[in-house]
């Protein structure tokens, strides 16, 4: 056996493992045919790597080790929790949801001429214990009693009911929210946004809607939720997983469709995206994520969609971008956003 | 979910994503430990107690590499404070002497079987100097990469290298002697 270089060994574990480039794996193959050595000692490392046994999964063993820490833990954490994060809403100290599984919920709506209606019908004294918001191009995170996450996109409102956490968990959103919602099959939680109320049933969601758009829109990615609309039992849609409804302000028709999950949540990443909007309701997003009024110059604009995904990046960028491939044109007056143009 | 978003959910107090962080190093870390040659019992205390200094410190907590080569490095400092503290854990695990007498007397036809190939390995890997076994462990079976072993064992990347090199030298002498 002969030896060989450190270098040609770790080229050689380099491509077991396919961490190597392309050249050096021609390099590595040209070798392997033409050099004995080389030869050789590939064949006793790759003996020795195929031998390779997968970590033990020792699932029952990591399981009881967890519990004895966490209730090593909940002895340590018994004095009660500081308020973290951005927001100063009430927290309660979560006593041991081992693997309770959260639901998600991806809540986005809107309807700028719904909004005094809905503060109007709301029976004085029930809710609006907790009120939090959100300005242009904020996020904010906040966390409920319950531990429910509720992720607020810019522009936005959200309420909770004051009775939250007894009987049922009932929040009021005015914007764009994604929730990840702790289970409860004892208290449904009720997402209302205008005319449109989203039930979690199940144990893993995500709904959407838009806000100050002309469509409400509930998405599903897991498990069932059940969205009522204008509180009428024969309207009521029962989602499936893949599944979006829609519900159109302007005729009040729902519909159920497919969607992709980038397309909802990408936001939560600093991604804004547009999927099929109509040029009214992309400059409301612009308006939203850059805080800056947006203006369409052009009506014949309004019959356009748009559907594209943006990194986070400049006003100016995202319209070159989107001037590139459509036939419009936009300056700025003073701080407002003028669009003018026509459909492709 | 990645590492560092479960990290960040746990610098807010979010104790599930603190156990899927458990459950997810529990195995590598908790076999770290045996090939360090700490037994379960004391691999589980070390473990657990990584996890709680994670909890205890998770606001002030800034981890400069990776999560990984964080929780890594947390235990082998532990399990190096724990050998010295009991001067007899240094000794290899008991079976350590058995198998060294008959590792040279293995059948030709076992070897062929991975399972047997993949003991003779781990056999081979005991025979190493200590450092070399634990940086070839590492890297064969934990999958760690060169820096982020230097890392946790606080030693040069070229350092690590030398040690898989020899390891495999090594190796394949011994491969050789019982082909």
């Amino acid at each position: 056996m002969a030896y060989m270089d450190e270098h040609h060994y770790l080229l050689i574990i380099g491509y077991l493992e396919g961490k190597i480039t392309e050249e050096e794996t021609q390099y590595l193959l040209q070798k392997v045919q033409t050099d004995k050595d080389f030869s050789e000692a590939f064949e006793d490392i790759a003996e020795i790597w195929s031998a390779r046994k997968p970590v033990p999964n020792n699932g029952n063993r990591a399981n009881d080790a967890l519990y004895r820490l966490n209730r090593k833990i909940d002895q340590l954490d018994t004095a009660p929790r500081k308020v973290t994060g951005t927001d100063q809403n009430p927290k309660i100290v979560k006593l041991r949801p081992v693997l309770a599984i959260a639901a998600s919920v991806l809540i986005l709506t809107g309807v700028v001429w719904f909004y005094n209606a809905r503060i109007n019908n709301k029976p004085a004294g029930t809710f609006a214990l907790i009120e939090t918001h959100t300005v242009a191009g904020q996020m904010k995170k906040i966390d409920l009693p319950d531990g429910t996450v509720v992720t607020l996109n810019a522009a936005s409102k959200l309420r909770v009911a004051g009775n939250f956490d007894n009987e049922k968990r009932e929040v009021y959103l005015d914007g764009e929210a994604f929730f990840d919602v702790k289970r409860d099959p004892q208290k449904p939680f009720i997402v209302h946004t205008g005319k449109v109320a989203t039930q979690v049933l199940g144990t893993h969601f995500n709904v959407s809607a838009y806000q100050n758009d002309s469509n409400i829109i509930v998405s599903l990615i897991q498990g069932k939720v059940q969205v009522d609309i204008n509180n009428d039992p024969s309207k009521r849609i029962i989602l499936d997983p893949g599944k979006q409804m829609t519900y159109s302000q302007n005729d009040h028709q729902a519909h159920v469709t497919d969607f992709t999950i980038e397309d909802i949540t990408g936001w939560k990443v600093n991604k804004l995206v547009f999927n099929y909007d109509s040029w009214t309701d992309a400059a409301k997003k612009l308006s939203r994520w850059y805080g800056v009024p947006v203006q369409l110059e052009d009506s014949t604009l309004l019959r356009c969609k748009l559907k594209g995904t943006f990194d986070n990046i400049p006003l100016s960028k995202v319209m070159e971008q989107i001037k590139m491939v459509s036939d419009i044109s936009w300056k700025m007056q003073g701080n407002t956003m003028i669009i003018s143009g026509k459909c492709n | 979910m990645e590492d560092i978003e479960l990290l960040s959910k746990v610098k807010t107090d979010d104790r599930e994503a603190f156990d899927s962080l458990f459950l997810r190093y529990y195995p590598l870390l908790s076999d770290f430990c045996r090939f360090l040659g700490i037994g379960d019992d004391d691999g589980e205390d070390i473990v657990a107690d990584v996890f709680l200094d994670l909890w205890i410190k998770r606001e002030r907590l800034y981890i400069h590499t990776s999560l990984k080569s964080y929780l890594y490095g947390a235990v082998k400092n532990k399990v190096y404070a724990l050998k010295r503290q009991n001067q007899k854990l240094q000794l290899l695990p008991e079976e350590y002497a058995s198998d060294q007498a008959i590792s040279d007397h293995l059948h030709p036809d076992e070897i062929l079987v991975k399972k047997e190939r993949l003991k003779m390995i781990e056999r081979f890997a005991e025979e190493l100097p200590e450092q070399g076994k634990v940086v070839f462990l590492m890297n064969w079976q934990h999958q760690l990469e060169h820096h982020e072993i230097a890392e946790i064992l606080n030693i040069s990347v070229n350092t690590v290298r030398t040690h898989i090199y020899r390891a495999i030298n090594y190796f394949r002498k011994r491969l050789l002697s019982v082909k």
